[in-house]
C-alpha cells in the first residue's frame, strides 16, 4: 500500500530523516520515539505537506513523491496533524462536512458529517463554533475531519499528546472503531505504551532513522 | 437565520423607503448610497469570507466604469485584468494583500490621470475623464437596489453550500483545507472572481448613474470607503450597507455647512479602526 525508499530532509543544515526505508501493506503500524526523530516530518511528507530532499514515496503502486496535499487527500491518504487545525470560525459539524465535499454534494455531506459526529461523540458539540472546543475535542474532530475524506490511509500524528488519561482512552476507542472499519493507518506517539492497544506492528524512529522495535 | 433575516427586512424598507418619499434629492442620495454599498458588499466578501483584507476594490470598480466608458466591449478583458491584479497581488501573501493592493490601487490612480482617447481629432480622457450616456435617477435607483439585493442574498446563500464551506475552510487554515483535498488555489481565485464581479458591477452602475467617470474614482476614499463603512457599522453582512448608508447621508446633508464631511468620518474610522475591531469582533462572538 504505502512505500518510502530512502527519503531524507534536512532544515537548515540538520538533517531531520536519514534514508527512511518503509513499507505498509495493511492495518495500524505505529511509529514511536523522541521528540525530533523526525516523526511528524516523515508524515508531513508522506501527506504531501513537506518535499522530501531525496527518495521516492509510493502509494498503491503510484509515485506521489512531491504531490501537493490536495492530489494526496484526493488519492485517500488523510493526516490528522499533530496540533489541530481546525475552520475555528466553522461549526463542528460544518469541519466535519467540507472533508466530505471531495467526492458529495454539500446536502449530502452535512448528512454524513452527522454520522460521523455521533462516531467521534460530538454530535451534542456539532452546531458550536470549532474554535470554543477543548483540546480533546478538538482532537476528536481533527480525526472526524480526516475519517471523511473517506481516506485509505489515516496519518495520525501523535494523536494522544496534551490529552489526559480520560480524552487519551476517548481517542484509542475512535482508533480501535476506525481499524475495525478497515482503514489503514500510521500512528506516532512518544511511547510505544500508547501505541500497544491499536498498533499491529510497532517501529521505533530516533535521530531520523527507523527500526522495527 | 432570524438574525438573517432581520438584517433582510432592514435592507428591504431601507430600499423601499425612497419609493414612498419620492423626493430627487433622497433618491439621488439613496441611489449613491447604494452603489457604494454593492461595492462594499463585494469588498466585505472578499475580507470576511475569504479573508484577504483589501484596500483596493477602488480597481475592479474603476476599471470597469473606465471600460464600458471607453468601449463596452472592453468589460470582459477589464474584469479579467481585476482578477489577475488580484491573483497577482496574492501571490506576497495575505498580510501583505493589503498595503500591496493599496499601492496598486494608488498607482493607478495616479496612471489613469494620463488615459486618454484621440477620436476624430479629438482627445477625450485625462483629468476630465469620460463620458457615457447615464441611464437617469429612477431607472438608476431601481436598476442598482435590485443589483444590491442579489447579491446581499447570493453571498448569504452562498455561505450554505459547498463552495461556501471551501472558501471559509481555505480562510481559517489553508494547509488543513489542502490536507482534506480543498485547491486552495483555485479557491482563492473563485474568490476573487466572485468579489470583483460584484465590484465590476457596482462600478458599472456607478457609470450608468453619473454618466461620467474620472481618475477620482480610483481615489484612495473610494479605495478606502467599503474598510471604513463596514467599520462603523459591525461585523454582519448588513454592515457595510449601513456605514454607506451612513457615509452618504451625513456627507450630503453637511456639505453646504461643510464640503467633504466624509472625510472627517474616515479620519475618526481610521483612528479608531483598531477599537472599533475589537469591539465588533467581540460583539460577533
Amino acid at each position: 500500500m504505502l512505500q518510502l525508499i530512502d527519503v531524507s530532509k534536512v532544515y537548515s543544515g540538520n538533517v531531520v530523516l536519514r534514508g527512511i526505508n518503509f513499507r505498509l501493506e495493511s492495518g495500524f503500524a505505529g511509529i514511536y520515539g523522541p521528540n525530533g526523530s523526525g516523526k511528524s516530518t516523515m508524515l508531513k511528507i508522506i501527506a504531501g505537506i513537506e518535499k522530501p530532499d531525496c527518495g521516492r514515496i509510493f502509494f498503491e503502486g503510484e509515485d506521489i513523491t512531491g504531490k501537493s496535499p490536495e492530489k494526496v487527500a484526493r488519492m485517500g491518504i488523510s493526516i490528522v496533524h499533530q496540533i489541530p487545525r481546525p475552520f475555528r470560525n466553522m461549526s463542528v459539524i460544518e469541519n466535519v462536512a467540507t472533508s466530505f465535499l471531495m467526492r458529495k454534494s454539500y446536502r449530502e455531506a452535512m448528512e454524513l458529517a452527522l454520522e460521523i459526529c455521533e462516531f467521534i461523540g460530538l454530535r451534542n458539540k456539532m452546531n458550536l463554533k470549532a474554535g470554543l472546543l477543548s483540546q480533546g475535542e478538538l482532537r476528536l474532530l481533527e480525526i472526524g475531519r480526516a475519517l471523511a475524506t473517506q481516506p485509505k490511509l489515516m496519518l495520525l500524528d501523535e494523536p494522544f499528546s496534551g490529552l489526559d488519561v480520560e480524552n487519551a482512552k476517548r481517542v484509542i476507542r475512535i482508533l480501535k472503531k476506525i481499524k475495525r472499519e478497515g482503514v489503514n493507518a500510521i500512528v506516532t506517539a512518544h511511547r510505544m505504551k500508547l501505541l500497544r492497544d491499536v498498533a499491529d506492528v510497532s517501529y521505533q524512529m530516533r535521530g531520523g532513522r527507523i527500526a522495527e522495535g | 437565520m432570524v438574525v438573517l433575516k432581520g438584517d433582510f427586512a432592514v435592507i428591504l424598507a431601507i430600499l423601499l423607503l425612497p419609493l414612498f418619499i419620492r423626493d430627487s434629492f433622497v433618491v439621488s442620495t439613496a441611489t449613491l448610497a447604494v452603489i457604494y454599498s454593492i461595492l462594499s458588499l463585494s469588498w466585505f466578501f472578499m475580507e470576511k469570507e475569504a479573508g484577504w483584507n483589501s484596500l483596493a476594490h477602488s480597481i475592479p470598480f474603476g476599471i470597469a466604469a473606465y471600460a464600458i466608458a471607453i468601449n463596452p466591449a472592453l468589460i470582459i478583458p477589464a474584469f479579467s485584468l481585476s482578477i489577475l491584479l488580484f491573483t497577482a497581488i496574492s501571490f506576497f501573501g495575505r498580510d501583505k494583500f493589503v498595503f500591496t493592493s493599496f499601492i496598486i490601487a494608488i498607482v493607478l490612480w495616479y496612471l489613469s490621470h494620463y488615459i486618454t482617447l484621440s477620436l476624430n481629432g479629438k482627445v477625450t480622457g485625462g483629468e476630465e475623464g469620460f463620458s457615457f450616456q447615464s441611464i437617469g435617477l429612477w431607472e438608476s435607483y431601481l436598476l442598482s437596489s435590485s443589483v444590491l439585493l442579489i447579491f446581499f442574498t447570493s453571498f448569504l446563500l452562498l455561505r450554505r453550500t459547498g463552495l461556501g464551506l471551501k472558501i471559509e475552510a481555505v480562510r481559517d487554515d489553508e494547509i488543513a483545507a489542502r490536507s482534506i483535498g480543498i485547491h486552495a488555489f483555485k479557491v482563492r481565485i473563485v474568490s476573487f472572481t466572485i468579489s470583483v464581479f460584484a465590484a465590476t458591477v457596482a462600478g458599472i452602475c456607478y457609470l450608468l448613474y453619473f454618466g461620467h467617470v474620472s481618475p477620482e474614482i480610483f481615489s484612495i476614499e473610494v479605495a478606502l470607503l467599503p474598510f471604513v463603512a463596514s467599520l462603523i457599522a459591525g461585523n454582519r453582512w448588513i454592515s457595510p450597507i449601513i456605514g454607506c448608508y451612513i457615509i452618504v447621508i451625513v456627507s450630503r446633508a453637511f456639505s453646504g455647512i461643510l464640503p467633504e464631511t466624509h472625510l472627517l468620518i474616515y479620519a475618526a474610522v481610521l483612528i479608531l479602526s483598531p477599537k472599533l475591531r475589537r469591539w465588533w469582533n467581540a460583539s460577533t462572538h
